[in-house]
């Protein structure tokens, strides 16, 4: 039955949309999901039963979208339209974008990341929210709810960083009190903790000493201390909008322990370069590390 | 797994026989899951779907009566619920799938895809972009295999309307993809 669907789709699809035909139809037609994956069965039923055993305990998610990735010939730097009329959406793709909000509150948006608001805040200031922000609130008596694929980051009049993935919702807090909140179920977060939600498991968990440098991408400050170099690596090229290739196995084992205060890369790479007596190259967006190795 | 053999295990369901109930969820889920997802193309929502007729049939056993076969009447189930979703559930969450898709579509590489799968993905991301009214029309010619009187019928518009709606879908495609696709060209020559 679904299968006989599937042939007389494609026949309808390709009919309907065939207009001067410079293979576009048949592009989509060809990258169109058209097989559905494997599901595992018991899982299925088991939370089936769960359903039917405790009606109101199921978290309904927002359907969560899958890990996907881009080709690298995009390089579009702003979206900016109205999904309705009164929601203003923001996306960044390969750049930071700063916004103001309504109320005055600031919102840095990493690369890769979005907010949609609307142009005027009712009794509460809500946004919802992609990716990696950093977030500068005002005070006000009206709650600022960040809403992150169902899980809600209420805000009292402070600073933090906030990234979201699939997984997990982690909070840094820079100055304040930030709480998550789930089902009216509160966690507080004080300024200097970093607070991990765990979506599958609906578990909060602290980090007493959150990543170094999880601020960097937004002041270009980096300190590193016997930092593993592809950690290190990972985080300049966030910063830096460059991808780092190793040529080398036994590059990995290297550390770095040096600070950067914004300088420019060509600068970084020198300084690494020196450090661990290796080669850099830079071509375009991609920076090749050669050399012995540690 | 004869029809008959179907209406007895549903009776048994009737008189609140659990384990017939897994034997019908056993014998339908999967299939049931695979034709939701040729309408929602959405392996999620398709098992949501799927989920919510079972969890119907048991909740309701009492008040169900099959005139036809078990089979007809889950397909048919699981159709409704698809064509519900699509009318009724897609357009509200879609200032969200904007959000999540567009953006996760630029930002978490996924190192084990082939360049299709990104391909389908980012198709799928213009594809949820596109405005409320127009993607619905697009979700049901293209995935429910609908044809323009049907969709005019089962959303109460015109067939002009339907007509535009489908030509507008097409050509913010080609705008939003308009990279990909010149890309993909050039990797195909």
């Amino acid at each position: 039955m679904a299968k006989d669907l599937k042939v007389y789709n494609h026949l309808n699809y390709q009919e309907q949309l065939s207009e001067k035909e410079d293979g576009f139809v048949e592009f989509l037609l060809q990258h169109t999901e058209m097989d559905a994956p494997e599901i595992d069965e018991n899982k299925a039923w088991e939370k089936l039963n769960q359903k039917i055993h405790n009606p109101n305990k199921g978290f309904v998610w927002m359907k969560i979208a899958a890990a996907v990735t881009i080709l690298a010939v995009l390089s579009i730097s702003v979206f900016l339209y109205n999904p309705t009329p009164d929601q203003l959406y923001i996306a960044s793709a390969d750049q930071k974008v700063s916004v103001t909000f309504p109320d005055g509150s600031v919102g840095i948006l990493n690369a890769n990341s979005s907010f949609t608001y609307p142009e005027e805040f009712g009794n509460e200031r809500n946004v919802s929210f992609q990716g990696e922000a950093y977030f500068d609130i005002q005070k006000s008596n009206k709650p600022f709810i960040i809403d992150v694929n169902g899980v809600d980051v209420k805000v009292l009049g402070t600073a933090f960083n906030l990234i979201t993935t699939e997984k997990e919702v982690k909070l840094y807090v820079d100055r304040g009190l930030v709480a998550f909140e789930k089902e009216g179920e509160q966690t507080q977060v004080s300024a200097g903790n970093e607070a991990i939600f765990n979506r599958e498991t609906a578990a909060v968990s602290f980090n007493e000493i959150p990543s170094e440098n999880i601020m960097s991408w937004r002041n270009g400050v980096f300190n590193f201390d016997k930092t593993p170099l592809s950690k290190a690596l990972e985080e300049l090229g966030e910063y830096y909008n460059v991808e780092f290739e190793l040529s080398n196995e036994k590059l990995q084992n290297c550390r770095l322990s040096m600070s950067f205060n914004k300088e420019p890369l060509n600068k970084v790479l020198e300084t690494i370069s020196t450090a661990l007596s290796i080669k850099t190259t830079r071509k375009n967006d991609t920076v090749k590390i050669s050399g012995q190795g540690c | 797994m004869s029809a008959d053999n179907d209406l007895l295990l549903f009776q048994q369901v009737k008189s609140n026989d659990f384990s017939s109930y897994e034997v019908i969820f056993k014998r339908y889920y999967k299939e049931l899951y695979r034709f939701a997802f040729t309408y929602v193309r959405d392996s999620t929502i398709a098992e949501e779907m799927a989920q919510e007729v079972f969890l119907y049939i048991w909740e309701k056993r009492g008040n169900i009566e099959i005139q036809t076969t078990l089979k007809t009447y889950l397909y048919s189930a699981v159709k409704n619920k698809c064509l519900n979703y699509i009318k009724l559930e897609l357009p509200k969450q879609q200032s969200m799938a904007d959000v999540s898709e567009v953006m996760l579509s630029v930002s978490m590489p996924k190192k084990d895809e082939g360049e299709n799968e990104k391909l389908k993905k980012y198709i799928q991301s213009a594809i949820d972009a596109l405005p409320k009214k127009c993607r619905k029309i697009f979700m049901l010619s293209r995935n429910a295999g609908m044809t323009y009187e049907e969709i005019a019928e089962e959303l109460d518009l015109s067939k002009k309307t339907v007509e535009n709606q489908m030509g507008i879908a097409l050509k913010k495609l080609r705008e939003s993809l308009d990279l990909v696709y010149k890309h993909y060209k050039e990797n195909m020559n």
